[in-house]
């Protein structure tokens, strides 16, 4: 590529790199400030005097939460949450991908199958037969009604299916001549040559099963079951004072920098798994796109 | 071919699915008749089993024995803190309930205050509820509605036990009968104080003497005054950086403590002349509040950006010394002010009744004592363990407070044990007794005494003793908190101490005239409402319209469902 020296590329080159820059400060800015309310001192954080540094440096915050069983408890569901789901996801979706990879010629109920998850992913049933499905399965207030229920998902299967079908037929032909059935050209062939596929489905399942909340406060009972974000979603959203008839216990709610070093902590994880995956999620699912 | 073959498996889908629903439609309705026969079965049960209790034994406080297992829906407060080992399904107050009555608690659902309430809706909606749970009003009557619940009366007047009715009914009567629906009696209330909304006007009493001014005793003067504290810099700092009173975009405590001022109560039911119930927000003496906030507005003496300040913005201005006035109950120093003091040792919160527009002094709105309720699903074996877990929670944590150090809290480590508790009604003026005799202790400088003061008084008193002896430390929370107490319970100018020694005392107060916590139409219209009435008078008060839109407002309100509302309040009375 050759650099051209005229002022018009040097001016479009400035305003883009400007943009990208103020770009990346919109996102990195609200994690300093979160950062800097956890590190000050309570009344500070409660005044709005803290910006980007800490005001009255403090790590009480800190000490706080690790003494808080609340939290840890919760960030264990999360990680538990985590290791099961994404093992789990990223098996099925291994599992139900490589069939509906082939052609209907060799696979004949292939329409058939296609057809069934697709309607799943037009229609569900809605929020309260949901919950009654997880409650008839005796699922409620267990780790597995936070993992089962989007263990499969299509959006995924689709995705590792079009990366299979990128795949040369001739492998698999080869694999075939020498004896080898569907599950050794599966686990032997396919699943090494499909990394970049299966690290971006881990990667979205991690990143949703860490985020999210809803179904924990919809399907776990008690407050120790839930994982780290219905965790936090309860002591951010403030507690309506009107309500509250008990002046000890008044006393008692959490001050924003408690709140703000939770929400760092909470963040942390996925801030240093990302990195590490991005290169593969990049690969994969430009990968997936354009060769299917 | 291909294409037929699609066509094939989608006439199987189509049937797959059919056969599907259909059979789980089957099933449903199987585990639907199975389920009445059930309860059929229990209920067939319960006239043996009270008739084997002889008639004549009937202890309020009596312990179940064999041993009952109850499963209860409960709220619980993010912010409990629990010993260690402890937790909301296994702890000490639920080891009481089983070794003091025979009844073992396990939690169904034990869900954060404000995700309760969905979790509540879901599950009813799901048709299975647990034996006992805490419902809202609206709740309670659909709940009766759908025929879930028991009928709690024969129980009630069975089992209760002198000191609960006595408590549950020393607010006139107002809990009981909301808890009541065609004349049976549905939920047992969990009674709290009424003067929760009793509005007073906080001032910084240092920016005041700044200024030399006095305490506003007319609203005038109350305009006055903010007027002086926007632009006479009162915190001396040479910076026109202060407003004068805090508000909030949600229109809730600040503002109804201003419109109070005026004799008006919006989103607050009152009598009127004729001694018909009435919704405040639709009466006329709401315009002439409205017409000075808006000319306050335009002055630039309320915050100019109220309109997008929550709740917790305007906690800010209040913490960072931006402010000198809020309308606030008698526990404002304990959530809200508390940081001010902890910014700034220097800042004197003092409380004062609120000012009045004429000569007629203004008067504190009372309102519910319910806060919610405790119902019995339909079927359950033993209803009367609800009366019983209310007679044993009024015994040992209201009337004597026994092994408070085991069972009500734990001093040095602030974790409070009564929380835990259920079917926990509250005498309805809890507070009052409890700021007198601190107040007497204060006067006396006497110190905090464990064996004389109640576990409450004792952690007031020893709290404000600490602040006095060191009250510029106001870094320390301990201090912070001695603060708090001081403001609210201590003297002079507390919080309490104007609602014990002016409100109650002149009976400048008002209750409220509801005696259901909600209609039909008011579960189904009042949010919408609601929304209309805060727009309107957020358009009101930023200029936007005139006050005729008031009158507008007012007969919309009336005939998008307020009617019907006030009707059917007035057809409860």
């Amino acid at each position: 590529m050759v650099e051209s020296k005229n002022f018009g590329n040097r001016l479009s080159r400035f305003l883009i790199n400007s943009i990208m820059i103020a770009l990346g400060l919109l996102c990195l800015l609200p994690f300093l400030n979160v950062l800097a309310f956890s590190l000050s001192s309570p009344a500070a954080a409660e005044a709005n005097r803290v910006g980007f540094w800490p005001v009255e440096f403090s790590l009480d915050a800190y000490r706080y939460i690790m003494g808080e069983p609340k939290f840890s408890q919760a960030f264990w569901v999360s990680s538990q949450r985590v290791l099961i789901g994404v093992t789990l996801s990223v098996f099925l979706t291994l599992l139900t991908a490589y069939p509906l990879s082939k052609e209907s010629i060799h696979f004949r109920p292939r329409t058939f199958y296609v057809w069934f998850f697709v309607v799943t992913m037009l229609f569900g049933g809605g929020l309260v037969p949901m919950y009654m499905i997880i409650r008839s399965y005796g699922l409620l207030d267990s780790i597995w009604a936070l993992v089962l229920p989007t263990a499969v998902q299509v959006f995924y299967i689709t995705l590792m299916l079009n990366f299979f079908r990128g795949l040369p037929k001739e492998l698999e032909e080869s694999a075939f001549v020498d004896g080898a059935g569907h599950w050794v050209i599966l686990f032997r062939i396919f699943l090494p040559l499909s990394m970049p596929g299966l690290a971006t489905i881990g990667l979205f399942t991690l990143v949703s099963q860490w985020n999210s909340w809803f179904d924990g406060l919809l399907y776990m009972n008690k407050p120790f079951h839930y994982p780290l974000q219905t965790y936090l979603q309860t002591i951010v959203t403030n507690p309506d004072m009107s309500r509250v008839s008990d002046v000890r216990e008044v006393l008692n709610i959490s001050t924003r920098t408690v709140k703000t070093a939770q929400i760092f902590v909470a963040m942390l994880p996925i801030l240093i798994v990302y990195p590490f995956l991005q290169r593969f999620f990049v690969k994969g699912i430009v990968l997936g796109s354009v060769k299917g | 071919m291909a294409k037929r073959a699609g066509k094939k498996s989608v006439v199987l889908l189509l049937v797959i699915m059919t056969a599907a629903w259909t059979l789980s439609a089957c099933s449903k309705s199987n585990s639907e008749s199975a389920s009445p026969s059930a309860s059929q079965s229990a209920s067939t049960d319960k006239p043996g089993a009270t008739q084997s209790a002889a008639p004549d034994n009937v202890d309020p406080l009596g312990k179940f024995d064999p041993p009952i297992t109850v499963n209860i829906g409960r709220s619980v407060g993010t912010d409990w803190k629990y010993a260690s080992g402890e937790s909301i399904d296994k702890n000490r107050v639920y080891d009481f309930y089983e070794s003091g009555l025979g009844v073992k608690l396990v939690n169904e659902f034990a869900v954060a205050g404000d995700q309760y309430s969905s979790k509540v809706n879901t599950v009813i909606a799901s048709g299975q509820i647990p034996d006992m749970m805490l419902v809202d009003g609206v709740q309670l009557r659909n709940l009766v509605k759908a025929g879930m619940v028991e009928d709690l009366s024969s129980v009630y007047d069975k089992y209760v036990s002198q000191d609960t009715k006595k408590m549950l009914d020393e607010d006139g009567g107002y809990a009981i009968k909301s808890s009541t629906v065609d004349g049976k009696l549905y939920g047992i209330p969990v009674t709290t104080q009424g003067y929760w909304s009793a509005m007073e006007l906080w001032i910084r009493q240092d920016w005041l003497d700044n200024l030399g001014l006095q305490p506003p005793k007319t609203t005038d003067e109350l305009i006055a005054v903010a007027k002086a504290f926007t632009e006479q810099d009162p915190d001396k700092n040479d910076k026109k950086d202060t407003f004068g009173l805090a508000l909030s975009k949600e229109l809730m405590n600040p503002f109804i403590g201003y419109f109070n001022s005026f004799h008006a109560y919006p989103g607050a039911w009152t009598t009127d002349s004729s001694g018909k119930a009435v919704y405040g927000s639709i009466q006329p003496e709401m315009k002439a509040p409205l017409e000075k906030l808006a000319e306050l507005y335009k002055q630039g003496i309320i915050d100019p950006e109220f309109g997008v300040k929550d709740v917790e913005k305007m906690k800010e201005s209040i913490s960072s010394g931006k402010v000198g006035m809020a309308f606030g109950n008698f526990a404002f120093p304990l959530g809200s002010l508390k940081q001010s003091y902890a910014n700034n040792p220097d800042a004197v919160w003092n409380a004062y009744p609120m000012p009045s527009v004429d000569g007629t002094p203004s008067k504190a709105y009372i309102g519910s004592t319910a806060s919610g309720y405790w119902v019995v699903r339909k079927g359950y074996e033993h209803p009367e363990a609800v009366v019983k877990l209310a007679n044993f929670w009024v015994e040992n944590w209201v009337t004597h407070q026994v092994e408070d150090e085991k069972y009500g809290s734990d001093p040095d480590t602030g974790v409070l044990y009564y929380v835990y508790g259920i079917v926990n009604p509250l005498a309805p003026m809890t507070h009052i007794p409890e700021f007198r005799d601190v107040k007497a202790a204060l006067l006396a400088h006497e110190q905090a005494d464990k064996t004389k003061n109640t576990p409450n008084v004792y952690a007031y008193l020893d709290g404000i003793n600490k602040y006095l002896k060191d009250s510029k430390n106001s870094k320390d929370p301990s201090i912070q908190n001695g603060w708090a107490f001081n403001r609210s319970f201590g003297t002079p100018k507390s919080g309490l101490e104007v609602l014990d020694e002016y409100y109650y005392k002149n009976n400048y107060i008002l209750t409220t005239p509801l005696k259901v916590a909600s209609t039909p139409t008011m579960a189904e219209k009042m949010p919408t409402l609601k929304k209309m009435e805060d727009t309107m008078i957020m358009k009101i008060i930023l200029g936007d319209e005139g006050l005729d839109s008031f009158d507008q407002f007012v007969s919309d309100w009336n005939k998008l469902g307020g009617d019907k509302i006030t009707e059917e309040v007035n057809s409860f009375k």
